[in-house]
């Protein structure tokens, strides 16, 4: 595991923002923290990077203790948010002369293929440069040393569609030999390329598993029944977003199994004439999921 | 990569470097066109208000912006900066800004004071020092504060207001801590320069301390706690007793301090108390509320011509009875007694109330006195006295010649004294002279004292921020520090300072005696009178005319020449010799007086303790009654040649 944290908490006085997370993060893969805003992605990544200070667990970043991440691990990680602060008195030329003694990977023409790729202005104040713009010039002063790790925080937040697809590109064309934990709310661009997800919800890791187990776990299941009908007892707690619309029963499936639907859609609806389980989204996974969070927390 | 690190700090700050700089360059050369060495108090005119006052403010100013600005071009508080995720080892981050701070920061002031130095002829070493070691004082006391307001701050709006805030406060505990002092407090003794020497130690302590905690640990919140703490806890510093700065004397100054000579003080030498007080009180002689005491430290030899200061004094009033003490007075000895040189008085004044001293009786006064004396660590030429201070010095001084000397009494050097021995006897009336001038020089101490000006002496031009703050000649650190008592016995030892003189000159009838003490008659049959208590000579002829024959009433000293010119301090014995010539027993300044037949008055150098009584002999001797160093009387020869023996008494020595 190249990221590999057990039992991490980090508390703000009261505020607990991350409460006992337990992150695997296979080396090679791209791993997607999703989570709705305030949910702990910055603070679990920050606290991963030794930004912050974990209150109690422990997290290994490269197999080291998070807390003693040398500049030796750091020149092999990438590190890419919406909030960075580049030095904005410095022009895009000079941040990268700047960096570059400090990463004995550098690679000049990556550089000059990224700077050409991105179209960045080289000779302009960064402070001056526009939002996406500053995106680019983070994202190419993260892969120009060919990180082992690139940590990206909500990297296309509030980006317009075509520069977000200009730096999703470039992330997947140089992500080959790198992994890649990327945390954001925006998950359809990611969904294609993700091979792990960690849902993050109130500071608590729900779940973290392969892209393929979870595509195969969670289903939208849509009940064909042969007149207007109800559940007659309780669904099972798997089944999420129910509704009942004149005979048609749909929800979705956080469990998939084939057969226990069958058994468990005979017990609860009489005269069902179809069953169709459909593979979800990612997206709609994490709607379905927050969806059903917020009804289960909202008043009765 | 700190070098790396320190490039892009300059190439982001270099706007603010280069005017830092830029102001600094042009205050040198104002300074060397014309404003250097301005009076202080000299009407002021631009150029001096420009390069005095305005330049080396903004100059100061700048360099606080420029330090708080390198720390936060990497900023410590806050979790979203990109070199917290760089490879960048924390402590060559901070080795890049302290290099910055030295180099950008301090280099300019340290090229334009040498360039000043040299401009002005001063030896170069000398200049090097100097400039060094304003450079390491600004870097301690300026620097270091500024670097941990930078590393503990966000923003510099949000660093200038806790700059101004934490200001303020160390104001506010300014007045509460003057109000509240009791006892002599360091600023006020001979040590006050040990104050910048703690700054120093404590702001580098400080550093070293927030600096680890802020840069690895990152702990914002518990870094800016200390820090408030730390600044406002330094006025204390001002508010030590002043045996802090003695300790740390000692601790500087190792061994030396055991290798100091004791200095011999002789309680039976003329000790005069004198009756003075605050100007608010008309009547002295009423009320009486401060007791100035004069001790003439004339065969201090140890003393004699090494720089020394009086740091402190306590005065103890004791039952001469039972030895008890009945009071214990702490004293200090003000600006006038930071540099004598031999027979010069020292004033100490204390603030003991007649009112304690009569209601003990006849009690007597044990004072003590702690004495630091200084060694020389380089002596340096003075290049010029200029202007109004020559014309001050000649107004003062009288004909004076133009070589004089000058020492400091303080270790880093920022007091200038002129010694009086060339001033032939024209100083003024035993007065204690403050020398007021500027001069040119140069300033440096010796690693690693921190200049420091003296709140006291107010001789230089005020060149706050500029390049040579003092000009002092030949500067000395503390040899060592040791307490010297003695005792003064108060009876009839008391007169009041501002009496009129009660002799009167006249004929027969109208004249008027003092005190007189013994007469002598001449060969023509003139009589002459010592007068004790107006410390003259009074001359009355076979006609029964009562002139003032040498001296003057009311005024003490030790000046030979002319026999109006001259001073004596309470002579109590005169006699004749063969040729008239006339020897008094000047009994105050301990010495045997020769008036010529032609009124000349010179002295012969012989060592007494306390002569009153004097007879002439055949063979040229002359003989007198004294008292050994234990008081006891004893009767002494005094040979032509100013050889001393005793011929009978308890104690046969001198």
């Amino acid at each position: 595991m190249i990221i590999r944290s057990d039992g991490l908490n980090k508390s703000f006085r009261r505020n607990h923002a991350v409460r006992g997370i337990s992150l695997a993060v296979p080396e090679g893969s791209v791993y997607a923290l999703i989570g709705q805003n305030g949910a702990g992605k910055t603070t679990t990544i920050k606290t991963l990077l030794n930004i912050l200070m974990p209150t109690s667990g422990e997290a290994e970043v490269l197999g080291v203790d998070s807390r003693r991440l040398s500049p030796a691990e750091l020149a092999q990680i990438g590190y890419v948010s919406e909030n960075q602060e580049l030095p904005g008195k410095l022009t895009v030329r000079a941040y990268l002369d700047y960096l570059r003694p400090f990463y004995p990977t550098w690679d000049s023409t990556l550089e000059q293929q990224l700077v050409t790729g991105f179209q960045l202005p080289t000779e302009r104040w960064i402070r001056d440069l526009s939002r996406g713009m500053r995106m680019k010039v983070g994202l190419a002063a993260a892969l120009c040393y060919r990180p082992r790790l690139l940590v990206m925080d909500e990297p296309f937040s509030g980006l317009d569609p075509l520069v977000r697809d200009e730096l999703l590109q470039t992330l997947l064309q140089q992500s080959k030999d790198m992994t890649v934990f990327v945390s954001s709310h925006e998950i359809d661009e990611i969904e294609s390329s993700t091979s792990y997800v960690g849902y993050l919800e109130d500071g608590k890791l729900l779940f973290q598993e392969s892209m393929a187990d979870l595509t195969a776990r969670v289903r939208e299941v849509r009940v064909i029944l042969e007149a207007d009908a109800r559940p007659s007892g309780h669904t099972p707690a798997t089944w999420l977003n129910l509704s009942v619309s004149g005979n048609v029963v749909s929800f979705v499936d956080v469990r998939f199994s084939h057969a226990a639907l069958q058994e468990a859609v005979q017990s609860l609806f009489p005269g069902v004439r179809d069953i169709e389980a459909q593979p979800v989204a990612l997206r709609t996974i994490f709607t379905t999921l927050a969806r059903s969070r917020r009804n289960s927390e909202s008043p009765k | 990569m700190i070098w790396h690190i320190l490039k892009k700090d300059l190439r982001l700050l270099w706007p603010v470097a280069a005017v830092v700089a830029a102001v600094q360059t042009v205050n040198a050369v104002l300074l060397c066109c014309g404003g250097e060495f301005e009076r202080s108090d000299s009407p002021s005119t631009a150029l001096s208000l420009i390069s005095n006052a305005a330049l080396p403010l903004v100059s100061l100013l700048g360099l606080v912006i420029l330090v708080i600005a390198v720390a936060q071009q990497d900023r410590f508080p806050g979790t979203t900066q990109d070199w917290l995720t760089r490879p960048v080892a924390r402590h060559q981050l901070v080795g890049a800004k302290l290099l910055f701070v030295l180099l950008v920061g301090l280099g300019p002031i340290l090229v334009c004071d040498i360039t000043m130095g040299v401009i002005a002829h001063l030896r170069v070493t000398d200049v090097v020092a100097a400039s060094l070691t304003r450079s390491m004082a600004l870097f301690g006391l300026v620097c270091l504060p500024a670097l941990m307001l930078g590393i503990i701050t966000r923003s510099l709006g949000q660093a200038l207001v806790l700059g101004v805030a934490l200001a303020v406060v160390l104001i506010l505990e300014i007045i509460a801590f003057s109000q509240l002092r009791r006892d002599l407090p360091l600023l006020q003794s001979g040590f006050a320069w040990s104050i910048g020497l703690a700054l120093l130690i404590v702001n580098v302590l400080a550093t070293a301390v927030v600096m680890p905690l802020q840069v690895h640990w990152r702990s914002t919140e518990r870094v800016r706690g200390i820090v408030v703490v730390f600044l406002c806890a330094v006025p204390a510093l001002a508010f030590l007793p002043w045996s802090v700065g003695f300790g740390l004397q000692q601790v500087m100054t190792g061994r030396s301090s055991h290798a100091a000579p004791v200095v011999q003080i002789d309680p039976n030498r003329k000790t005069t108390f004198s009756i003075d007080g605050p100007r608010e009180y008309q009547d002295y002689a009423k009320d009486p509320r401060v007791v100035n005491l004069q001790v003439p430290l004339a065969d201090s030899t140890a003393l004699v011509g090494t720089p020394w200061a009086l740091d402190r004094v306590v005065a103890d009033v004791i039952d001469p009875k039972g030895g008890a003490v009945l009071a214990s007075l702490p004293g200090w000895a003000g600006r006038n007694t930071l540099e004598r040189t031999a027979r010069r008085p020292v004033l100490l004044q204390m603030p003991v109330t007649l009112f304690q001293i009569t209601r003990a009786g006849h009690a007597s006064i044990r004072a003590t006195l702690f004495v630091t004396t200084f060694h020389s660590t380089a002596a340096q030429t003075i290049g010029s006295l200029k202007g109004r201070a020559l014309d001050e010095f000649s107004r003062c001084y009288g004909d004076y010649e133009k070589s004089v000397s000058c020492v400091s009494t303080r270790p880093v050097g920022t007091c200038v004294h002129l010694d009086d021995r060339s001033s032939s006897g024209q100083n003024m009336n035993d007065e204690i002279y403050e020398p007021d001038y500027s001069c040119r020089g140069v300033t440096y101490t010796p690693w690693p004292l921190p200049l420091w000006r003296d709140p006291y002496y107010t001789f230089e031009a005020t060149r706050w921020g500029s390049s040579l703050d003092s000009r002092v000649l030949t500067n000395y650190v503390p040899d060592a520090h040791f307490k010297v008592d003695f005792e003064f016995n108060l009876d009839g030892a008391i007169e009041n300072k501002t009496h009129s003189a009660r002799s009167v000159d006249g004929f027969g009838k109208e004249a008027r005696f003092a005190n007189p003490e013994q007469i002598a008659l001449d060969s023509h049959g003139t009589v002459f009178v010592v007068d004790d208590a107006d410390s003259i000579i009074r001359k009355v002829t076979p006609s029964g005319e009562v002139s003032t024959y040498a001296g003057k009433a009311g005024q003490i000293g030790h000046d030979d020449g002319p026999s109006r010119d001259a001073r004596f301090a309470h002579p109590q014995g005169i006699a004749t010799d063969a040729a008239d010539n006339l020897y008094v027993a000047d009994t105050g300044n301990g010495l045997i007086r020769k008036i010529s037949p032609a009124g000349v008055v010179s002295t012969i150098e012989a060592h007494l303790v306390r002569p009153t009584r004097i007879v002439c002999g055949r063979d040229g001797a002359v003989y007198v009654v004294d008292y050994d160093a234990g008081g006891n009387s004893v009767v002494r020869m005094v040979s032509t040649d100013g050889v001393v023996s005793t011929l009978a008494g308890p104690d046969g020595s001198n």
